[in-house]
């Protein structure tokens, strides 16, 4: 079919044509975790616009927490994200306790950093794994889910699940959650593994001439063009652009660490930012063993009070996560959560155009979607 | 007499071309699996079960632009094979000869298996793209009046290039031993290896085994060379609508083409062809190792060859347009020297 784009003519005024042919893939497809749809307007099988399309798992969370007690809710926020779990109960913790006004114990404190650490490791290795094997390079893909597993096992040992580990509560983190010595050295022994696996992945990954090959300059996208699509977390990062809102945060104040970036915002800089960010987070879990102090990990003294809305922002492996409550009567009245990767959705359209079918899905990916956690309804809010 | 033997060493070949083509997948996914540090499926999961698992399947008709055509393809790329077989088989040279026994025949047959591919593609229309029911429009979507294609379109295309330009090595490769002998029949080829040693061990024969390999990696649509069937775009491309008995029939044809490999590398640089030759048996102890040979070197040139593909696989990622064409290039530029060398020695 011939599409004629209204007003566009060349220097001959003769009207530019343009042949469309829509690709269609999804809402399921196998090499997409979760269900999305994506539509390439390809001429030639080069991408030259794209739409994704979310809405499909929508589970209206914040809805069914109106009403419930900030405790209920809080548990209800792990379920946005199987991936993030923490980084949620984690944001909704905060907003809670913000609204209420409870002092949270040091120790609670570092244990909190601990998780949330461990989580964004987790979360990028398996983002180093999807997107080796949309490369279809399934041996990198297998041997960083063997590291992965490590990390797996620490959470285990702390929260007692490998997902949704409900760490944090109202006031502090679950008494379950504490460390021991001995639980604090296998932590240290782990990093010490990380460091070292992810360090031999890392080289094998750049020695490789065909791996580089095919994602560098796939997906790119320009610093200016990510910060007027408000990409954030990693994805921003990975245009050159330093900001991490870990350095935000009061929670990692006593901690140093260094906000990673990388050139040019295509696949390559994507996953050696994320490969680069691991060694940052196995530095900052070192320091928060190191300096962690003795004492309770909660602090059940508060009493619940009327709150207006209060926000709470937090850094989690793919970005700034928004969470929100309004308390009364001791419920929720309001409460409003922003997932990172709906920040990102735009990067992941406007990577894809320019770049063959093929590299698609590649560039999709190469953003760490999310899009389950992301169905939420949302207000587009035109500045 | 002598032809009910010829047909029995025939039939008896083609039983153990079948036990072998059966293992086959197994080594395949074992070797894959042990560099990846897994254990793997059994040896005959992939291979047996798999097969005998889509005979009893339910039968689902496809979505394809005329069904039974696209049903009957995989049953086609199993005939050619079936046939490539044959014409490699000494005995049908003496009955048939000329150039249904000839690289020109096995040129034209294996041109036609991977055309095969194209009209797969073609036909398909898998549920996964464009008849997803999904009402884009009620969604507000973009671009609405654009024409929608299958993604196994997509694959259709990427099928033509590999037809046009990705096998190329290979059938470079197949001609080196047509110029170091002199001629393109088998029968000859494999004469003059008897008379002065397998090709293999000379330079065009070593450089000419570097383009074959990468050639019918093409060829078997094998990772990095498989994107007609990326799964991170087109998913299974050509192959995604079939089921049950249709996907083990293909399976078959898939596995039998990688022993066909083997058979063709043996025939053309070995100088050992495929075959059981009942009429040996009256030579004694000479005539079994003779015929032990002829099996045995086939199989092993087709385990190696399943073996080096799931290594490659294993440590290559899926190439696209950009990888594919200076790949094939270089490697098409290994076996003009060897073509080159081969004139001149």
């Amino acid at each position: 079919m011939v599409t004629k784009i209204d007003g566009a003519t060349t220097c001959n005024d003769v009207e530019r044509q343009v042949f469309e042919t829509e690709i269609n893939m999804g809402t399921v497809h196998p090499a997409a975790l979760e269900p999305y749809r994506v539509r390439l307007f390809i001429e030639d099988e080069i991408v030259k616009d794209a739409e994704i399309t979310v809405g499909l798992n929508h589970r209206g969370i914040e809805r069914i927490m109106e009403g419930l007690p900030v405790e209920k809710a809080n548990s209800l926020t792990e379920k946005v994200c199987g991936i993030c779990s923490n980084g949620h109960i984690f944001n909704s913790c905060r907003a809670g306790e913000g609204a209420i006004g409870i002092d949270i114990p040091e120790r609670a404190v570092y244990l909190r950093v601990i998780a949330e650490e461990l989580e964004r490791l987790h979360s990028h290795m398996l983002y180093l794994g999807h997107g080796s094997e949309v490369v279809g390079h399934e041996t990198l893909c297998m041997r960083i889910f063997y590291i992965r597993e490590s990390v797996m096992q620490l959470l285990f040992m702390m929260g007692g699940n490998r997902v949704q580990y409900g760490i944090p509560i109202l006031g502090g983190v679950r008494p379950r959650a504490d460390l021991s010595e001995m639980e604090k050295q296998k932590v240290l022994e782990t990093m010490d593994y990380i460091d070292d696996k992810v360090g031999v992945f890392a080289e094998r990954f750049v020695s490789d001439p065909a791996v580089m090959h095919r994602i560098t300059g796939t997906g790119e996208l320009s610093q200016k063009q990510a910060l007027k699509l408000a990409v954030t977390g990693p994805s921003l990062r990975a245009t050159g652009y330093e900001y991490d809102y870990r350095t935000k945060m009061p929670e990692y104040d006593s901690i140093e660490f260094d906000i990673i970036t990388q050139d040019g915002g295509d696949v390559r800089a994507n996953i050696l930012m994320r490969a680069t960010e691991i060694f940052e987070s196995t530095k900052i879990i070192r320091q928060a063993i190191r300096d962690m102090p003795e004492g309770p990990v909660v602090n059940r003294d508060w009493e619940m009070v009327d709150s207006p809305v209060y926000k709470s922002y937090i850094e989690v492996p793919r970005g700034v996560c928004y969470h929100s409550y309004g308390l009364e009567d001791g419920k929720v009245r309001h409460s409003v959560i922003r997932t990172p990767s709906m920040s990102n959705i735009g990067a992941m359209q406007e990577s894809c155009i320019g770049h063959p079918v093929q590299d698609a899905q590649l560039a999709i990916v190469s953003c760490d979607p999310c899009f389950t956690c992301t169905d939420r309804a949302i207000q587009i809010i035109k500045l | 007499m002598y032809e009910l033997t010829a047909i029995g060493s025939i039939i008896l070949t083609f039983i153990i071309a079948g036990l072998v083509c059966l293992w086959l997948p197994g080594i395949e996914k074992k070797v894959e699996a042990r560099v990846q540090q897994r254990i793997g499926p059994n040896l005959s999961s992939p291979g047996i079960y798999m097969t005998l698992k889509f005979f009893f399947k339910e039968v689902l008709s496809p979505n394809a632009r005329m069904p039974r055509v696209y049903n009957a393809l995989p049953f086609v790329i199993l005939l050619i094979v079936s046939v490539i077989l044959i014409i490699l088989t000494p005995d049908v040279a003496i009955y048939v000869g000329g150039a249904a026994t000839s690289l020109v025949a096995l040129v034209g047959l294996l041109k036609v298996e991977e055309i095969v591919y194209l009209f797969m593609s073609s036909f398909s229309q898998s549920i996964m793209s464009k008849t997803m029911p999904f009402p884009d429009q009620s969604k507000g979507g973009k671009h609405l009046d654009a024409k929608q294609s299958f993604i196994e379109q997509v694959s259709a295309s990427r099928s033509l290039r590999l037809i046009s330009f990705g096998s190329l090595p290979f059938y470079i490769a197949l001609f080196i031993p047509a110029i170091m002998t002199g001629s393109i029949d088998f029968f000859d080829i494999t004469l003059y290896q008897l008379l002065y040693g397998p090709i293999l061990f000379t330079l065009p024969g070593i450089l000419a085994t570097i383009a074959f390999f990468v050639g019918f990696l093409v060829i078997i649509n094998e990772n990095p060379f498989s994107y007609m069937m990326g799964h991170s775009d087109v998913i299974q491309g050509p192959l995604f609508e079939y089921v049950a008995k249709y996907r083990a029939i293909y399976t078959m044809g898939h596995a039998l083409l990688i022993f066909v490999g083997g058979c063709i590398f043996s025939t053309l640089f070995l100088g050992v062809a495929p075959y059981v030759d009942l009429g040996m048996l009256s030579l004694g102890w000479i005539g079994v190792i003779s015929i032990l040979i002829h099996i045995l070197v086939p199989i092993i040139c087709s385990i190696i060859l399943a073996a080096a593909a799931s290594v490659v696989s294993a440590f290559s990622p899926l190439y696209t347009n950009r990888e594919i064409l200076p790949t094939i290039l270089g490697t098409s530029v290994v076996g003009v020297l060897a073509l080159v060398v081969a004139v001149f020695i």
